[in-house]
Order: structure tokens, then sequence, then C-alpha cells
């Protein structure tokens, strides 16, 4: 009842949209991120067995962990370790050791899947990280393969201007349409040489349409280019 | 409440590409494609100025004339871009007769691939003065495209000797117009412009020995300006025209004298015993250039206007002969000669460096155009003295020959005012 | 060498009798010569004594003798040198003796240079080499009012080639009398 002055608190329903956008942009980026993260696993799969199939025996489990190609195969090669303790549940009719034999063949089986697991895991990453290496690779190979072109085709229709001076450099924004053609060449700094200015300019007019890569994500970075030309090496 | 927002929306930043930065050097080409396209009016004055300028144009080695193919734009809006692929400057105009027995002569300069004009002017002379209009245009064009005045207006000088009758001739830059101001059968040497290009020095054998005169372009009236005992020789006038440097042998040894540009006032600048000639004023006045064998063998020096100390400044192997300083002071050409070969060269005084312009041959007297950009000099072929010009970078080169006899001794001659 | 001057101041002294005209201008062609030979006789017609035509056929073998000796009037140099040669000591005192003995005769020494060199150089190389070699006549008895020295550097060349045979033969100066 009393006046008491109450802060309200201004552009609050845009407070809260903005909060809800917020975090459904967090959980979105969660989620994609997490997907994108994952990809399709490898397609094996795994079998428990309460009885194992009467095959190869091996006495060394840890065997199929370091040999990898043997631990992507299906599980049915998996030598059968527990044949021992599957004789032992037959001979003895103990409680005891049978549920705990089975439980290790279980214990056993999990931590084999884990360790497998986590193999596979780590080749993958380093599968991903060689991809990522070898993309990362090509993309400045091929920017590069493109800047190189753009270079030529514009030297190439420079009409140099006599006398010149060699430290003379003419600095020019260009901004180039998706299919290479000069939208406009805007020059930043001059040369000092009016006809050396006049001339470069021309040259990047009548180099269209420039050289630029097709893939978008390269394309976009073709945009906008700063030029510097220059009559020789320094 | 703020500063949260700021900070979440921080979140949505993308990492940016640096922008592409890409670096040029060099150049494809040295000669601008440029059509001329014939006036409109008067078809045999429009058809003399297309020559006028196209072959100006070409000898300069800059320009590469493309035929406009049957199209005849006289107007910007006339033009078509993608009628003229390869072209990148296009001239247009016309020609208007006047009352007074004069023409008026528009034309633009259109850069096709900028779409930018990149001149606009009308030239007014009488009707007979087409080459000198054609040569104007010239000029316009050559400073507009290139950034330096164009010398299609200037004149040169030089001797022609014709089977024992010597001529001191003066003529359009091209060789066009030629004038004989003097005709002897005795020799006649080193023509001398005055900076106003209204007088040239000369050295004349005609008394049977070398003496000195100066005579003007338009009256013809010339004043003997020295023949004192021996030889008088190598007239250089100075940038303000009020003086005239010589070479004199009256007290034994070729030595550099200065007078007034009428004789008066005589004194002497170099002393010593060796052969000191060939002066050339320095564009501030302030000192000369010269030949000279006091170190043992001719090479270049330079000495203070007011005399005094002398500096050498050619070392190269061989023997250097003929300075003639650039307009802008900063360096000169002249004739080196060694292993029995002379070349044009040109020295820069700051860096002290030599440049060898030409092949080699029978080349000498270098002279400057006033712009710098060209060096006109005389050289032999087939026995047959004839005059060459090359580009002050060497890459360009001409050659101007005489329908008779030899010719010889040139000197390029100032701007026109 | 020492016979021969001798013998040249015999001559000379021998020609100082008679009176004689001083040589044309350019070099002597091998027909001046011959004409003086000619003449001998005719000269020799003409005098009326023994004596007198001996006086006579002696003077005129003196000018023949002079005038042979006087052809070459020519000095040459060496390439970019202005010094007088030994080679022409004769030639220099041949002219030096004349001019001393005829104090009346003036000479023009007109130096010259061949093409390798600026035109300016070779004016002024040429004109070194006619300094040189008045000093030459003046040392052997030429009085200096008597020479005078130009040079016409490599504007009057006897040849045109490019070769050292043309070369040395414009690199010279040339002692021409005066007419009178």
């Amino acid at each position: 009842m009393s006046a008491t002055l109450r802060y309200r608190e201004p552009y609050r329903f845009s407070a809260g949209m903005l909060a809800m956008v917020v975090h459904v942009a967090f959980f979105a980026m969660l989620v994609m991120g997490v997907r994108w993260q994952t990809h399709q696993p490898d397609r094996f799969s795994v079998e428990l067995w309460d009885s194992l199939p009467v095959q190869q025996p091996t006495e060394e489990p840890v065997q199929e962990v370091v040999a990898p190609k043997q631990a992507v195969e299906p599980a049915s090669n998996r030598p059968a370790a527990p044949q021992k303790a599957d004789i032992e549940l037959r001979d003895k009719k103990v409680s005891k050791p049978q549920p705990s034999a089975k439980e290790l063949r279980q214990k056993k089986l999990r931590e084999e899947q884990r360790m497998m697991e986590a193999y596979v895991e780590k080749q993958r990453l380093a599968e991903r990280e060689r991809v990522r290496a070898e993309v990362l690779a090509a993309t400045s190979a091929e920017m590069g393969r493109y800047q190189d072109m753009i270079r030529s085709k514009i030297r190439h229709n420079i009409v140099m201007p006599p006398d010149v001076q060699p430290q003379a450099s003419a600095f020019f924004k260009v901004t180039l349409l998706p299919d290479g053609s000069v939208l406009d060449a805007v020059l930043l700094k001059s040369s000092g040489n009016a006809a050396y200015d006049e001339a470069t300019e021309r040259a990047i007019y009548k180099a269209q349409p420039l050289p630029i890569p097709s893939d978008p994500v390269l394309k976009k970075r073709f945009r906008e280019i700063n030029l510097t030309i220059r009559p020789e090496d320094r | 409440m703020r500063r949260w927002i700021l900070l979440c929306l921080s979140f949505f930043v993308v990492p940016a590409h640096a922008v592409l930065n890409i670096e040029i050097t060099g150049a494809g080409e040295h000669q601008t494609p440029v059509s001329l396209v014939r006036f409109a009016g008067d078809a045999a004055t429009a058809q003399g100025l297309l020559d006028i300028v196209g072959s100006d144009l070409i000898r300069t080695g800059l320009f590469k004339l493309v035929d406009p193919a049957g199209k005849t734009p006289h107007e910007p809006r006339d033009i078509r871009p993608s009628e003229w692929v390869g072209v990148e400057a296009v001239l247009i105009g016309s020609i208007q007769a006047m009352d007074d027995g004069k023409v008026a002569v528009k034309f633009r300069l259109l850069d096709l691939v900028r779409n930018a004009e990149l001149l606009s002017q009308v030239v007014t002379a009488k009707e007979d003065q087409v080459r000198a209009i054609g040569h104007r245009i010239a000029d316009m064009v050559y400073e507009r495209l290139t950034g330096s005045p164009g010398v299609f207006s200037t004149r040169i000088a030089y001797v022609s000797r014709d089977e024992g009758v010597y001529r001191l001739v003066v003529a359009d830059s091209d060789g066009d117009n030629e004038q004989a101001l003097l005709t002897s059968k005795e020799p006649i040497m080193s023509p001398s412009w005055s900076p106003d290009g209204r007088q040239i020095a000369y050295v004349s054998f005609e008394k049977r020995r070398a003496m000195v005169y100066v005579q003007s372009l338009s009256s013809r009236m010339r004043t003997l300006i020295a023949d004192f005992p021996g030889s008088n020789s190598a007239p250089a006038w100075s940038p303000d025209g009020t003086q005239i440097a010589m070479v004199l042998t009256r007290d034994g040894e070729s030595q550099i004298y200065v007078a007034n540009s009428n004789g008066g006032r005589l004194r002497r600048i170099t002393y010593s015993d060796a052969i000191d000639t060939e002066p050339s004023f320095s564009p501030d006045g302030q000192s000369l250039l010269f030949t000279s064998d006091r170190g043992g063998s001719p090479q270049i020096y330079r000495v203070s206007i007011e005399g005094g100390s002398v500096e050498r400044l050619t070392f190269e192997s061989g023997n250097a002969f003929s300075p003639r300083f650039h307009p802008d002071g900063k360096s000169f050409v002249f004739a080196h000669f060694g292993d029995g070969v002379f070349h044009i060269a040109v020295h820069d005084l700051e860096s002290r460096q030599t440049q060898i312009l030409t092949a080699g041959g029978w080349e000498k007297k270098p002279s400057f155009a006033p712009n710098g950009k060209m060096i006109l000099f005389a050289t032999e072929v087939q026995g047959r003295g004839i005059l060459a010009t090359v580009s002050s970078d060497g890459r360009v080169k001409q050659k101007m020959v005489a329908q008779r006899g030899d010719i010889r001794e040139p000197m390029w001659g100032p701007f026109l005012k | 060498m020492m016979k021969k001057l001798i013998l040249s101041v015999l001559l000379l002294n021998l020609l100082a009798a008679c009176s004689s005209n001083p040589p044309k201008e350019e070099v002597a062609e091998p027909a001046t010569t011959s004409a003086a030979t000619t003449e001998a006789p005719a000269a020799d017609a003409q005098a009326a004594t023994a004596t007198d035509a001996q006086a006579a056929a002696d003077a005129q073998a003196a000018a023949d003798a002079q005038a042979a000796l006087m052809e070459k009037n020519s000095v040459y140099f060496p390439f970019d040198v202005d010094a007088v040669q030994d080679a022409d000591r004769e030639t220099i005192m041949n002219h030096a003796e004349y001019l001393a003995s005829h104090p009346d005769a003036k000479v023009r020494v007109e130096g010259n240079a061949d093409e390798r060199g600026s035109s300016e150089y070779n004016l002024g190389l040429g004109q070194r080499r006619a300094k040189n070699t008045k000093r030459a006549l003046v040392l052997g008895g030429a009085s200096d009012s008597q020479i005078e020295t130009v040079s016409y550097g490599e504007e009057k060349p006897r040849c045109s080639e490019h070769n050292e045979a043309c070369w040395a033969q414009n690199r010279r100066a040339d002692i021409n009398y005066s007419a009178q």
C-alpha cells in the first residue's frame, strides 16, 4: 500500500524474448555441434554370449585389441577365452563361481569392447585430423593458384607508360562479382605517376572476367581484393 | 543488461578471414593501343591531320595504331565500346572552317576501358597550318597518356654535306619543313640553340678557320662573336640566354671562356694545359660540364660557372665526349668511345651510374629533347651520315636519313612558346 | 743525316742568290717537276753565256730539289698524339730553313685528326698538332710571326674509310704557304 518506488525493468518483454532466443540458439548450437561431431559409427556389431561358439581357442584376449584388423571384424571371430570358465561351469555346480564366471566373462567382454571402442575412436579422430589437414592444404593451394592467375592476367594487360620510377606503387581495392567481373576498382593510394595509375586501372578492367574459384566457400574470399601494383620487384 | 546482450551476441561472431592482398609487378606491354578516327569536316585537312598525328605517335614507339575499320564516330555517343575490342583510347573530332581563313579543330580523346573522357579541346589556326595543328594535337594526346609533354612541335638543327656544299639546316622534329640558314663551301660545326629557340650559334670555316657566329632565325641577320687567333668553337648558351660559353685557343691551348651573347665581356673559365672543350650549361646556369683530357684521356668534368675547382665525372674505361645535361639537371648524355666503337650513354649524377643506351657505331653529338624522353644523335649507316633518336630508357630507336649526302652535328631545339 | 743537312744548306745558299717563286699551296704534283725539267732547257737556251747558263741550270736544279723537298709538307702523328715525330724532322727542317731564309714568307699550319673522337675534341687535337709543328719550325729557325696555326679537326679528311690506313693519313699537320 505504501507508495514504494519499485524499479520496473524496462523492455521486459524484449529482454525475455532475447533471453529465450539466446537459449534456443545455444541449445541448437549444442545439438548441431554434437551431431556434427558425431558421425555414423563403423558398422560392426557386438554380441554378448552366454555360451561361446566352439572356435579358435586363444589364451590371450589382449591380442585382439593390439591387432586392429581383427578387432573390427565381427565378434564371431572372437576367441573363446572363457571356454575354460565354461568348462568350469559344467564341472562345478557351485553357484558362487558360476555367476562370477559369467560376470567375469561379461566384464571382460565389456572391457574389451570399451578398449576397442576407444581405439577405434582414436583412429577416427586421427583420420579426421588427416582429412582436415588435407582439405586445408588443398584450399590454400587452390587459393594460391587463383591468386597467381589473377596476378598474371592483370599483369599481362598492363601497358607500361614510359619512365615510371621503379619505386612507384599503386594500391587498389577491387570489388568483384561472382562471375569474376569487376564491380569497381578504387585507387586508394596513387603511385605518384598519374599515367601509371590510369594504365594499371585500365589493366584491371581489361582483365575481366578475373579467374576466381567456383567453389562457393573459396569464391566468397575473392569478393574484395587489394591489389598492389609496381613496375618491378624492389 | 546491455552488457550481457553484447556478451551473448559476441558468440555469434563468425571468425573472418583477412582480405586477400595480391601484389603485381611488371607489365605485359609498352605500347598503348589507340585508334585515330578521321575527323569530320574537310576531307583533305582531316586526312592530313590523321597522317601527322599517327606518324608522330608511332615515332615515339609507345603507341600501337589500331585501324578504326570503317567506323566513323564523331561524337562520344556514337561510340559503342563493344565495337572497339583491344583499343584503349580513341581520338575523334571535327574541323570547322571559320571566317577569317582559319579553322577550328575540336577533338576528344576517350578512354574506352575506364569509360572516361581524357581530353576535350579546340585548336584554332590558319588553314595552311595543318602540320602544326597535327603536331599540337599529337602533343596533347601524348601528354595525356604518358604524363610528359610532347615534343612534336619542336625543331632540330643539323649540318648537311652534299658534294662539297655544307648547309646549316633547321627542321621540324620529324625532319620535315627544312630551312637552310647558311650555305657554304667550307665546313660548318656545332649548331647550338638559344633557350628561346630564336637564335642559333654555330662554327663556320668560311674564313678558312673556325669562328663562332650567332644568327637569328627570323631575320637571318648574324653576328661574328669570336674570331680570335687559332680556333673558336663549341658555342653553348646559358639557360637564361644572356651568355655563351665557347672554346678558344687564343691563349695557346683549347680552353673554355664565357662571353655575353653578343661576344662582349669575355672571361676565361678553365686554366689547364690540356684540351678543355664542349662546355654545356646546367639547367640552373651555375655549372658547366665539359670534355677534357687533363687526366690523360678525354673524360667528362664539371666546373662552377665562377671557375675554380674542377670535378671529374666519368671513370669508365675508354673515352667520354660531348656531354649535354638532361632538362632536369640530374643526369647527362654523352658519347662513350671504347674498343673502337662509339655508344650513346647517360650518366646519373646522383647514383654515379652510367647506362649505355645504344648498340654502338659512329654515334656522336647526343642531345636531349626538351622533355628529356628522347635523345637525338648523329650516326652512320653504310658510310652515310644520318641522324637517329633513342628513348631515354634505350627501348625505342628511330632513324632519320637525308635524301642526299650526309647529315651530322645535330641538336634538339627547345619548347617553343 | 748530317750529309743531307749540309747538302740542303748548300743548295739553299745557292737559291739565295736567285729569285724564285714560292711553291704552290697544294701538295706539289709530279707534273710540276716535269714542267720544271722541261723549262730548264728553255731557260738554258735563253742564257747567253755558258757560265750564266750553268748558274741558271744550277739554280733551276736547286729549285727542283727545293720543290721536291717541299712537296712533303705534311707531318704525321700516331693516334691521340700531338708531339712532332722524329720521322718528320727532315720535313720540318726543310721548311724551317726555307722560312728562316725567306723572312717574308708566311705559312699556315693546318692541324687535322682522325675521326675517333668528337668533332670538337678533334678540332682541339688538330690545333695542338699545328701548335707543336709551329714550335718545331721556330726551333728550326723560322720566326713566330711567319706561322699561323689553325685546325680543321676531322672536317677535311683525305679519305673516309674506317680503317687505320685512312686514319693514319688524316692524323697530320699541313704546312701551306700563303699567297703573297
